[in-house]
């Protein structure tokens, strides 16, 4: 799956525009681990977000944006469930800076 | 032809991005336990009713400001600072903890000179965030009492 990144809560590893490739299929093979930058459904709208997880607790799996100051994760909208999770970023196809 | 299609919105967000921060609040509650420790040395041993009241109001708030400086620095560190402003400064960690022992002590204490070195730890504190920040600083002496050095951006 391809994804454009819109907002600045991943900087400084992702920037707004970047674009990315991302694999749902990972986690068949295995879990999601703490430090992988992931894309999960906002449980408020299910609206698809960048984070990374942060710390996992059993089935749940609390996410964080690298910029905290401009995110809103898991500190708000709490933990997201194990199929909350959309897929793991493999690359980045599309560099909007640098 | 799925894959020819455009790249879907991933949201990488804030629902509230307000991006204020600022280490004035906690120069002026340094100053402010100088002040409060200034005032409770003034008062002296004096007995009674009235200095005994005065005394508890400036501890009380000399208190509340040296808690004040530790709560504010904290929310700089934490949500401010990132790891390549910790790798252009690598003393801003010792700089953050002399902060919270300073603050602590001046709590348990009265003595002016543990104040005045809150006050200068706050000032370098400050002098790094501007800094991070591509502004200039410039130390002046506060024009109220306890008229110490404290740093102010050039805006």
């Amino acid at each position: 799956m391809r994804f454009m990144v819109s907002g600045k809560s991943m900087e400084p590893k992702f920037y707004d525009g970047d674009k990315l490739f991302v694999s749902a299929k990972i986690y068949k093979f295995r879990e999601p681990r703490v430090g992988d930058t992931v894309v999960v459904r906002d449980p408020r709208d299910s609206r698809m977000v960048l984070k990374r997880i942060e710390s996992i607790k059993g089935s749940e799996y609390f996410v964080r944006g690298d910029n905290p100051q401009w995110s809103t994760d898991s500190r708000e909208f709490g933990a997201v469930k194990y199929n909350a999770i959309v897929g793991k970023v493999i690359f980045r196809y599309f560099w909007s800076r640098n | 032809m799925r894959s020819f299609k455009s790249p879907q919105i991933v949201y990488a967000h804030c629902d509230i991005p307000c991006g204020i921060y600022d280490p004035h609040n906690v120069q002026v509650a340094a100053l402010t336990v100088i002040r409060m420790m200034d005032l409770i040395n003034e008062s002296g041993d004096a007995s009674g009713t009235v200095p005994t009241h005065n005394i508890s109001r400036y501890t009380t708030v000399k208190e509340e400001h040296a808690e004040l400086c530790k709560k504010e620095v904290r929310v700089i560190w934490g949500d401010y600072f990132k790891e390549e402003h910790l790798s252009k400064h690598p003393d801003l960690a010792n700089i953050v903890h002399e902060i919270m022992s300073l603050s602590s002590k001046a709590k348990q204490g009265i003595d002016r000179n543990t104040g005045v070195e809150l006050l200068g730890v706050v000032n370098k504190f400050a002098e790094i965030f501007w800094e991070t920040e591509g502004i200039e600083t410039k130390r002046v002496t506060s024009p109220y009492k306890p008229e110490e050095e404290i740093v102010y951006p050039v805006l």
